[in-house]
């Protein structure tokens, strides 16, 4: 091998390892800069498998596993879903205007938690499958939070 | 925001009965253990508004009154007479204590529940050291000692031990305050008692003496006639004088039980997360759902406001409801 193909090969390799991003959970290297459309939910991807509702944030999670939560959706103008944790009091309220047909872009996302505001850098359906939304969205301080809702509750 | 309104504009606060802060305490303390139980009476406990400094000794001089007409001093059980003698608004935790946070050292200062009145001499001797179990006795008289505990090392710590009378009411108050206001980082003598955390927030040293004043002098007539008047001055109730048992559900021996849960604290508890067969019946309400909502249970519908666990049986059930905005699912466990 040449030196100029060893040179080269020396930066293909370590572009490549630049180019790996950490994806596990809630931390995040390597951030897009620019439009939420740009913005990489590949994170999400082990949610979609997922049917039953849930909030996860990294600190707070909600699952009906250890009972007790009241999970409800309110449509005063903007459509709100809420979850209960009743052992613990964590309350989590996810409220928006719209969802876009061409980004599905969340309209004014508003993601309140114990009762404090959070703001949101990105809110995005990324799946919806009959009653159920896969919904990502992620914070200023790059948390990613993973919610799945039931659109119409079951049984009613 | 500034924690301090007038006194005039606390006293228009509408005088809640005593029992609406007991229900909201049942209502969402309930099925609640540890960390969870506390600060949600953090939340839920916090007072409205809070008295002006200048107005702090007419109101703890209405709080502490006797029927005789004298004013109570809670650290020696002495009797008062401010009009001929030299007194002084007196802090169960002192501000000091809080190292960093000007808000709570500011709060702590105006909160009725953290204040007392005593002789100018008896604070000047307690200064700001704990209050806590004398072992060897250097000052005071047959009711209030000062000296130091035996506890801590070989020569143990300064400390003031009040009379036996108000023990009790003070245990109270020092958990009211640690419950509203836990610091992250404590200084002085709070950093023997205390610990830089939310939950327990009482070290086990602390705890010795406490909950034993505690469970010796349980709560008085009035005490609890104490807790309506600061409840009319600054809108919020002491929950460890109209629901004692919450200390053992915190740091005493009932720290595994989650709150309410086993009935004692009411037979109308909200729903919570986990019923047992021959427990509570499931009351179809909570603070947190709408009171007109229609219930369903396992996807049948229910009139009754009311089921009985063992109907349903041991395992997961669904209830869902329904109201004019709002609809919902919540899952609970029925166990053995």
């Amino acid at each position: 091998m040449t030196r100029q193909a060893i040179i080269l090969t020396a930066i293909i390799i370590s572009l490549a390892a630049l180019s790996c991003k950490k994806d596990n959970f809630g931390t995040r290297e390597e951030w897009p800069v620019s439009g939420t459309g740009n913005i990489d939910t590949g994170w999400f991807k082990p949610y979609l498998s997922q049917s039953t509702p849930l909030y996860h944030d990294g600190d707070i999670e909600m699952t009906y596993s250890g009972g007790g939560i009241i999970h409800s959706l309110s449509t005063n103008g903007n459509i709100c879903h809420r979850f209960v944790d009743l052992s613990t009091g964590n309350e989590v309220t996810l409220s928006y205007a719209s969802i876009s047909d061409k980004s599905h872009d969340l309209g004014s996302p508003t993601l309140t938690v114990n009762g404090t505001a959070i703001t949101l850098r990105h809110a995005r359906l990324e799946k919806e499958n009959g009653d159920t939304r896969w919904i990502s969205a992620s914070t200023e301080d790059k948390r990613n939070i993973a919610i799945i809702v039931n659109h119409r509750l079951p049984n009613q | 925001m500034s924690l301090r309104y007038a006194l005039s504009t606390a006293l228009l606060l509408p005088c809640l009965s005593s029992n609406v802060q007991a229900d909201i305490i049942t209502d969402y303390a309930t099925g609640r253990t540890g960390p969870y139980l506390k600060s949600t009476l953090q939340e839920i406990c916090r007072p409205h508004s809070l008295c002006q400094h200048e107005h702090i000794n007419a109101a703890l001089c209405e709080i502490y009154r006797t029927e005789s007409g004298h004013i109570s001093d809670i650290m020696t059980g002495d009797v008062l007479q401010p009009s001929n003698q030299a007194t002084t608004v007196h802090r169960l935790i002192p501000a000091e204590w809080y190292a960093v946070d000007p808000e709570l050292r500011s709060a702590t200062d105006a909160d009725l529940f953290n204040l007392c009145l005593t002789t100018n001499e008896t604070a000047e001797i307690r200064s700001t050291y704990p209050l806590y179990d004398v072992e060897i006795q250097s000052d005071g008289d047959e009711t209030w000692k000062f000296g130091t505990t035996d506890y801590f090392g070989d020569n143990g710590f300064t400390c003031l031990e009040p009379t036996d009378e108000h023990k009790g009411e003070i245990a109270r108050s020092i958990f009211y305050v640690v419950t509203v206001y836990p610091a992250k980082l404590w200084t002085e003598w709070g950093e023997t008692l205390l610990l830089h955390n939310g939950y327990p927030t009482l070290s086990e040293f602390a705890l010795q003496s406490y909950l034993k004043w505690h469970r010796e002098y349980p709560v008085t007539e009035t005490e609890m006639r104490r807790n309506d008047a600061v409840e009319k001055l600054q809108g919020n109730r002491n929950p460890y004088i109209d629901h004692p048992d919450l200390a053992e559900h915190l740091w005493g021996n009932r720290m595994d039980e989650p709150f309410g849960g086993d009935g004692t604290a009411s037979d109308n508890l909200p729903l919570h997360s986990t019923y047992t067969l021959t427990g509570p019946d499931i009351n179809l309400k909570s603070p947190y759902i709408p009171s007109d909502a229609r219930w369903k249970v396992d996807g049948k519908s229910v009139t009754s406001g009311h089921i009985r666990p063992s109907d349903l049986g041991v395992g997961q059930h669904e209830l869902t409801y329904e109201s004019l905005n709002e609809s919902g699912k919540i899952i609970i466990t029925i166990t053995q």
